[in-house]
């Protein structure tokens, strides 16, 4: 009898165990947006109690779109006689850090606009120093910005590594914790890289647009078959220390 | 009572963690550290690590479970004094997240990153343990008197 009541409680304990990894499973890898009672309370929460409020510091606003702009202008340059660019202007939200869990610092935090600045999903974030992530999830007065360097965005981002010719391209395959780098890997060896090149977004993705610089080549070194290169990039931002914060609005003409 | 000093300790963790940065020494977990204190049931420490969740991370239900998991073990280890236990749990509480985000591959292996947030979350929570101590012992002499 009693036995059975142990076998009992271990079965509870097992089936409680296995149902709580279930969930936080769902939260950590599947669940993508904010229901709806997560965006009232979280409305509320930082409606009433954030403290703050003032704007992210003109020049700060100032250096990133000046930033922007120079990154660009080069690309239209090289691009302008390729192929028939849309116009298409760009508005920056300037928005603060308002949170961020240090368990989860390298993949996401909290910003300090929402759907009624005019924040969407999937709007670039950037610094004055370059790319720092995309929104993943909105509420009415707040954003989530996932980092770049988090894994389930690194390898989705398709870059142009500067050479002396048209530019090299490539994905970025992982953000390497222990010496914060990003890596890029399939590089072919006789392609010409220097230590020191700056690295952008290459704008072949419909997310990242062109020219927003995400860092600069560390190190080159060749995989273990000698074919192809793998390419450190130091990031330009310090996504250990990041406080402003500018979300790109694309106006197509 | 209790379910308003929870709730000022979860707006007093926004308040401190927003003077943070990577490399702090202060890393607040005043929520969970109330939740042990006030001997809370457990349907209190789910839903407050819901809404520790909901207004602070973008997971759903990971500090519910873990806040859940972490209490419930020190509970069963049982310390007489209630500052180890304490200690245990800070430190029960940062493994058991660490662990769970290197299973869902979240994180990367980096076994000093684990001892960096244990030491960095030490300072800020005992301090706020001795005021907490403080506080119910005025107010349990005031009730004598």
């Amino acid at each position: 009898m009693k036995k059975g009541k142990k076998n009992k409680k271990i079965i509870i304990y097992l089936i409680f165990f296995i149902g709580a990894l279930s969930l936080i499973y769902y939260s950590l890898n599947i669940k993508k947006t904010n229901f709806i009672f997560e965006q009232v309370i979280k409305d509320f929460f930082y409606n009433s109690f954030s403290f703050n409020k003032k704007e992210c510091n003109l020049s700060i606003d100032n250096q990133m779109i000046l930033t922007y702009n120079n990154n660009l202008k080069r690309e239209n340059n090289e691009l302008k006689s390729l192929l028939e660019l849309k116009s298409e202007e760009i508005r920056f939200i300037s928005s603060k850090v308002i949170n961020r869990d240090i368990s989860f610092w390298y993949n996401n935090f909290t910003i300090n606009k929402g759907k009624k600045d005019g924040v969407d999903l999937d709007m670039i974030v950037i610094n004055e120093k370059g790319l720092i992530g995309i929104i993943s999830s909105i509420t009415n007065n707040t954003s989530t910005v996932k980092l770049i360097s988090n894994s389930n965005l690194v390898d989705k981002i398709s870059v142009r590594i500067e050479n002396e010719n048209d530019g090299v391209y490539g994905l970025l395959s992982r953000y390497n914790n222990l010496n914060n780098t990003f890596v890029i890997e399939g590089i072919s060896e006789n392609e010409e890289i220097k230590k020191g090149s700056n690295v952008f977004t290459s704008g072949l993705s419909e997310i990242y647009p062109g020219g927003i610089l995400i860092g600069t080549v560390e190190n080159i070194k060749t995989d273990q078959f000698d074919l192809a290169m793998i390419i450190e990039v130091k990031p330009s931002v310090d996504f250990g220390n990041i406080n402003y914060v500018g979300i790109i609005e694309r106006i197509k003409k | 009572m209790k379910i308003i000093i929870v709730l000022f300790s979860t707006i007093l963790d926004y308040y401190i963690s927003s003077f943070l940065n990577e490399n702090t020494l202060f890393l607040p977990l005043l929520t969970l550290i109330t939740l042990y204190l006030i001997d809370a049931n457990n349907t209190i420490i789910f839903i407050i690590g819901l809404i520790y969740d909901i207004l602070y991370t973008n997971v759903l239900f990971f500090d519910a479970l873990i806040y859940l998991f972490s209490i419930f073990l020190v509970r069963k280890i049982n310390f007489k004094s209630k500052i180890i236990s304490s200690l245990i749990l800070i430190i029960n509480y940062r493994v058991i997240c660490y662990l769970v985000l290197l299973f869902f591959n979240n994180i990367k292996f980096d076994l000093y990153w684990l001892i960096k947030n244990i030491y960095s979350s030490l300072i800020v929570n005992i301090i706020y343990m001795f005021i907490f101590f403080l506080f119910f012992d005025i107010i349990k002499k005031k009730k004598r008197m």
